[in-house]
């Protein structure tokens, strides 16, 4: 009994310890990018947060091929901690597709995954819109054919029905 | 006459259609003997998880034809599927309430197997790979939940890419920065297609055969003891299939009453770095402790769940069965239950709470 007991502790403290120790990667420079679905040519906003005062960020939009320089951002102390807000132009030659964001120093690196659609006319001329968030429900149209609820109607029946018939055999 | 009935019977009673598919498909394989508990509501949960399952997969794969799986269009493909898709809204709506069902009837059919001491010698094994079952099944949900890319969904993507920074290398598959020519949701996309269930295909076999080599567990009476049933009991498979085909319908007549009455809901399109939603009630109740510890409470407490769910057959290896002869252990696992429960409700009554970032 005393063995298990001692076991159970040993592996209570590994499970407790296992993700603490993991954390420690945690903790680093976040970003957040607006909007994240963005045409060449558009503009994108990069927010930086959790970072030290003074940190010099190089802010790279990254491809399946190559890397595209945006520009610099310097970390600036905001409410007791380091951040930034930086706005770049998306190249208007940059291909279409799926884009990492990575603002990284020599030591830390935050990224985010964007996607770049292909240029609009607009796109050059006018900032993109970045879209409110919004937790309200889509307000679609979900009625169905009057022949469609029927058939659903009597498949629920049939099902309830062969149901009712088998678990009482 | 009696040569008509020569001609379609032969000397067992069987029709020539039966005797023809028995030659070739051997069923009268399935109707071994099996004990008469087994074809009782709690013991046949995990038979009604596999028929939600097999509804899963049939409407998720209709589903594939119309989702489309890259961020810029995926919101825009879920519109397509409730407003353009022919009866797309209605198999939405069907994949969304089977797997909520099917969430259901595994967390039942896990505290049946714990209460009635069902992951007890020779079924320790199999407790495992239900455990297992259990993790692909939470998988099989949230990576599902992620696709739909409204704001409940960016806002499960974004706590997915903190988890996986949290988790360094162990968490590299769920981070953007693992694949620059897929994006993460399209990867998500084929864990929740491909990976997930190619995994619970493979742990579900393992479970069914395991469950055939011991059979069913005994029934928790007072002085009931573990061990294998077998080929042995008052019934017979094909009748606990016949049962277990009987609840599976039930459930898809409740599904389809459901889905006609509540569509399955989709958000506005999601945008990241605000959090406007709360997750689904399966993962509602670690809303708190996100709250209390932060993004690392979402990996520490379901590892120390799931460590004490391992322990279990660890713990209690008594032969008993009995619930009244394992007071300490469900005691245990009763008050833990409870603290979920309040986590959720507490949760589902808290307003929505910033945690990223």
């Amino acid at each position: 009994m005393k063995k298990q007991l001692l076991l159970i502790l040993i592996l209570l403290s590994a499970l407790a310890l296992m993700p603490a120790g993991l954390a420690l990667a945690h903790g680093g420079p976040e970003i957040v990018v607006e909007p994240t679905i963005v045409p060449a040519g558009g503009e994108i906003t990069i927010t930086g947060s959790e970072m030290e005062e003074g940190e010099l960020f190089l802010i790279t939009l990254e491809g399946m091929t190559d890397s595209i320089l945006l520009g610099e951002a310097d970390a600036v102390e905001e409410g007791g901690e380091g951040g930034f807000e930086v706005t770049f132009i998306v190249p208007l030659d940059t291909p279409p597709g799926a884009y990492t964001v990575r603002a990284a120093t020599d030591e830390e690196t935050a990224l985010v995954e964007i996607t770049i659609t292909p240029p609009t006319d607009e796109a050059s001329d006018e900032p993109v819109t970045i879209q409110e968030p919004s937790g309200e429900l889509h307000d679609l149209d979900r009625s169905k054919p009057v022949i469609q609820v029927i058939g659903v109607v009597i498949a629920a029946l049939v099902s309830l029905g062969l149901g009712f018939w088998l678990v009482r055999r | 006459m009696s040569t008509s009935i020569q001609a379609t019977e032969n000397k067992g009673g069987q029709t020539r259609t039966s005797s023809w598919l028995e030659d070739r498909l051997g069923l009268s394989g399935i109707r071994y003997a099996v004990p008469e508990h087994a074809n009782s509501l709690p013991y046949l949960l995990g038979g009604i998880t596999l028929f939600g399952f097999l509804i899963l997969i049939v409407t998720g794969i209709y589903l594939a034809q119309f989702y489309n799986p890259q961020p810029t269009a995926a919101h825009d493909s879920v519109i397509y599927i409730i407003t353009g898709a022919t009866l797309g809204d209605l198999t939405r709506s069907i994949h969304f309430w089977t797997a909520q069902l099917v969430t259901l009837t595994v967390l039942l059919h896990l505290l049946r197997v714990l209460f009635t001491g069902s992951y007890k010698r020779p079924r320790e094994i199999n407790w495992y790979v239900g455990l297992g079952l259990l993790a692909v099944t939470l998988g099989l949900v949230f990576t599902g939940s992620v696709l739909k890319f409204d704001q409940e969904a960016v806002e499960a993507l974004e706590h997915n890419s903190e988890m996986a920074a949290i988790l360094g290398s162990l968490g590299a598959w769920f981070s953007a920065e693992f694949s620059r020519s897929v994006p993460l949701l399209t990867r998500l996309f084929s864990g929740h297609a491909t990976i997930l269930p190619l995994l619970f295909a493979l742990l579900i076999t393992i479970h069914v055969y395991l469950i055939k080599q011991h059979g069913i567990s005994p029934k928790a009476t007072p002085n009931a003891e573990t061990g294998s049933t077998a080929g042995t009991g008052a019934s017979r498979f094909d009748i606990h299939l016949k049962r277990m085909a009987g609840y599976g319908l039930l459930t898809l007549g409740i599904v389809l009453v459901l889905s006609l009455l509540f569509p399955a809901p989709l958000g506005q399109p999601g945008v990241a770095g605000v959090e406007l939603t709360k997750p689904w009630w399966m993962f509602l109740w670690l809303f708190p402790a996100e709250a209390a510890l932060g993004s690392r409470a979402l990996i520490i407490v379901p590892a120390i769940l799931g460590g004490l769910l391992a322990l279990v057959p660890i713990l209690d290896r008594s032969p008993y069965l009995s619930p009244k002869r394992r007071k300490v252990l469900l005691g245990g696992a009763a008050l833990i239950l409870l603290i979920i429960i309040i986590n959720g409700v507490v949760a589902w009554l808290q307003p929505v709470a910033q945690h990223l970032g």
